[in-house]
């Protein structure tokens, strides 16, 4: 069972990694962007066994009833509402971002909010399932995704364009230290563990998570990737110029043989699956989240139980990512996605802290 | 001595137009023998009535043979007598008894030959339609004590027997309790067949199957090794299987007994058919009409070519072809052999070829639409089959609005569907189950 753990963690890194963190860590590329890489996987990864590690000892629960358990209902809705509007908003910019993306080019003709529409029933639609279901979901996509994307990524590596030598250049600033921004962007990429707080309900049956060390090092591995190969295919100066950086440098590699000539449509339909597959699991996690607000719900692990809460609030976040998405621009997007990841770190270091905190707790009792 | 009154035994029966009586006759007095002939057997009733009666010479010696016939069963209950006659039993009114005795016909349901799930080399016979012979055919190519065999009745109406086998030390109990759960609950009047029973149990708006229908007794000894229970319908030559996965679906007896060397690679055929058949009419939809940017030029410019003549969307030429392609296999199904064979000729070569001509679809669609037709046929169980007929429509729906990204989408939410499916509580898609390998 632990194998899952490592989806949707690989998951959040890969979703993070290609859409947003790739384009701001670009932008502080001289200020100290290679260091806050490794610094933000290091932090990353040791919050995550932080939070794994306090979240296993309260085996087979949730966040919400545990914290219902420990706390006064005044403080745990309110915080519960918090966390379910977090994980919906992350879920939310993913589609926004990509419903941007479809909308330049697959579907150019196409209004952004019919677009829009389509992705939040889908994200809604995964999301009002049962949470096994949900993770079984991930790792068939995954499973059958990432063969495509690591293809695309051999292609990147071994292309002609790709020129060492601005990498090389690009090495001498890794000694300057990280700035807040490039640092809180780097360790939001790894920071897929938070699910953990209402995925923990099916992890009952297993003594222990295996492979955590592999979080950091996928961790590390694709931010290193997503930061260098976009360099070195379009120019130390030259990656300046493009808004979508991954979807530009997938857009420069051909493949000479194949029926599909252009990387960049295979890039983009195998991100469409894990864009859906993000939103998904965090709607999910925002929906299970709000549900723990009433306590008379039960946790929604099998098919049996209602769906309603969460069909509720799937509905009043998707309105609200359809309005906000059809009124953002493109440069507006990219502001707001990154003052995201600037409130988002610390908010999740604070709840990797209290999780902690009420499990050191919990064994003094 | 009174006559014997047939009407006052079994009142309904007394009409019917195979009801024999017979009187047979000692010194004083007289025994009726009552029987259906077209339940009984002649032969039987030869040695088991009428041969002691030709050779006792008193009544008391007569019915002192009787009771050491095998199928003897004295009858209190004046209510069963017409129950037992139905069955199939011969009923002796003897002055101070009356008794039935077991004289029915053999079953003329032999094991056919496997039509449906045909393969080349392995076990060539099917399940019969008889409920017996089913179990002991199961029982012969499984004989362990551990299996168990319950019967009940389904069908307010037709009373249909229906057995469940399974592996009393393997089987899952907790989809055993659930099963039979949902056979208490079935309260259809009439159960004729597997695919309706298989219906009844699992929920009924399911696109995908959840129980498999098969024919082959091998595919039933098998999963019950595995420990899954088999329900045996009475009156149809297919056992249902439950749980059954997605995988359970797409695998063909074949499978287990050939090399991997040429088993593998046929499966991965099975899978990239089900892909095909599923996707296909709406990838063409979406690169013909959406992106067709996404091919090489060649390629593009080929496809474009080809659709010159045609003078509407692509979608409509992709319809038509499906519906030509649907039509057909649902003919080739009703009709007799020798005229299907017939229908398959005229309406694939000459139509598809006049089609083209005429300009009213494209030389590609004619292309995509037989790859459907024939990469629908490779998936081994036939409701399975049926279900990835009906996804593609829904996919080129997608299609036809948001292209590619449609398709992809579509094909999303039916992953997500077929996984968020349970088989009585097992999960219905899911990677790496690490299945026992001792099967193989």
């Amino acid at each position: 069972m632990s194998r899952y753990f490592l989806y949707f963690v690989t998951l959040s890194i890969l979703i993070n990694a290609i859409l947003f963190v790739p384009r701001i860590l670009i932008d502080e590329r001289y200020d100290g962007a290679i260091s806050s890489m490794l610094f933000g996987v290091i932090i990353g990864g040791a919050l995550m066994y932080l939070f794994t590690s306090s979240m296993f000892k309260f085996r087979g629960q949730g966040l919400p009833e545990i914290m219902r358990q420990a706390l006064p209902k005044s403080i745990v809705v309110p915080f519960l509402l918090l966390m379910g509007s977090v994980s919906f908003i992350s879920g939310a910019l993913v589609l926004i971002n990509y419903a941007f993306i479809v909308s330049r080019y697959l579907i150019p003709n196409t209004p952004i909010y019919v677009v829009l529409i389509l992705f939040v029933l889908v994200a809604s639609f995964g999301a009002m399932q049962s949470s096994q279901t949900v993770l079984y979901s991930t790792e068939m996509i995954l499973v059958l995704c990432l063969p495509f994307l690591l293809f695309s990524i051999f292609k990147a590596y071994t292309n002609q364009n790709m020129n060492y030598d601005e990498i090389r250049a690009m090495i001498d600033y890794s000694n300057i230290l990280p700035s807040w921004k490039s640092l809180s962007v780097s360790t939001y990429a790894v920071t897929g563990y938070i699910s953990l707080s209402i995925f923990n309900r099916v992890f009952a049956d297993i003594p222990k998570l295996k492979h955590r060390w592999a979080v950091p090092c996928i961790g590390f591995s694709i931010l290193f990737t997503a930061f260098f190969v976009p360099i070195g295919i379009l120019g130390t100066d030259g990656v300046n110029e493009f808004i979508f950086t991954w979807v530009s440098t997938a857009d420069a590699i051909r493949m000479k043989y194949a029926f599909i000539e252009r990387v960049v449509y295979i890039f983009l339909l195998v991100y469409l699956g894990i864009s859906y597959l993000f939103a998904m699991t965090t709607w999910h996690v925002g929906s299970e989240f709000i549900r723990g607000c009433f306590s008379h719900y039960q946790p929604n692990t099998s098919s049996i139980n209602s769906v309603l809460p969460n069909a509720i609030s799937c509905i009043v976040f998707g309105i609200g990512t359809v309005i906000v998405g059809n009124w953002l621009g493109e440069d507006d997007l990219f502001s707001v996605s990154s003052y995201w990841m600037m409130i988002r770190s610390p908010l999740d270091i604070c709840v990797v802290f209290s999780v902690y905190i009420l499990s050191r707790w919990r064994q003094a009792l | 001595m009174q006559e014997f009154n047939l009407d006052a035994h079994l009142h309904g029966l007394a009409q019917s137009g195979d009801l024999v009586t017979r009187k047979l006759n000692f010194n004083a007095e007289a025994a009726q023998l009552v029987y259906l002939s077209s339940m009984c057997d002649n032969s039987t009733i030869h040695s088991t009535i009428v041969k002691p009666f030709l050779e006792s010479q008193h009544l008391s010696e007569f019915e002192a043979m009787l009771q050491a016939m095998p199928g003897y069963e004295q009858m209190k209950d004046r209510q069963q007598l017409a129950d037992k006659l139905i069955q199939g039993y011969a009923l002796l009114f003897l002055p101070r008894e009356t008794c039935a005795i077991n004289t029915k016909k053999p079953p003329p349901f032999q094991p056919q030959k496997a039509t449906i799930e045909y393969i080349l080399q392995g076990p060539q016979y099917a399940f019969s339609e008889d409920i017996e012979t089913n179990i002991h055919i199961i029982r012969t190519r499984y004989p362990l004590q551990d299996l168990h065999v319950e019967y009940m009745k389904v069908g307010s109406v037709s009373q249909t027997p229906l057995a469940i086998v399974y592996d009393h030390s393997k089987v899952n109990h907790d989809v055993l309790l659930c099963l039979k759960n949902k056979l208490q609950q079935v309260d259809a009047e009439v159960v004729q067949a597997s695919n309706q029973l298989q219906m009844l149990i699992t929920k009924r708006f399911n696109l995908l199957p959840t129980a498999i229908v098969s024919e082959r007794p091998d595919r039933s000894v098998l999963n019950l090794s595995k420990g899954k229970v088999i329900l045996i319908l009475h009156g149809t030559p297919f056992a249902i299987i439950v749980p059954s996965v997605f995988f359970d679906f797409l695998a063909s007896m074949d499978d287990l007994y050939d090399v991997p060397w040429f088993t593998r690679p046929l499966m991965a055929l099975r899978y990239i058919g089900a892909f095909i058949t599923t996707s296909l009419p709406a990838l063409y939809v979406a690169t013909v009409s959406h992106n067709p940017e996404i091919f090489r030029a060649q390629l593009a410019i080929e496809m474009a070519g080809s659709r010159a003549a045609v003078p509407y969307p692509s979608f409509y030429e992709v319809f038509f072809m499906l519906f030509l392609i649907e039509a057909l296999t649902e003919a080739s199904i009703r009709l007799p052999k020798y005229i299907g064979s017939m229908a398959t000729t005229v309406g694939g070569l000459i139509l598809g070829q006049a089609a083209q001509t005429a300009g009213l679809v494209s030389s590609i669609m004619i292309i995509v639409a037989s790859m459907v037709a024939i990469s629908n046929f490779v998936i081994p169980i036939n409701t399975m089959n049926l279900a990835l007929r009906v996804i593609k429509f829904p996919l080129v729906v997608l299609a036809i609005f948001f292209g590619l990204t449609g398709v992809l989408t579509g094909l999303f939410c039916f992953l997500v569907y077929t996984t968020s499916l349970r088989s009585f509580g097992q999960p219905y898609l899911k990677l790496f189950i690490g299945e026992a390998k001792k099967s193989r």
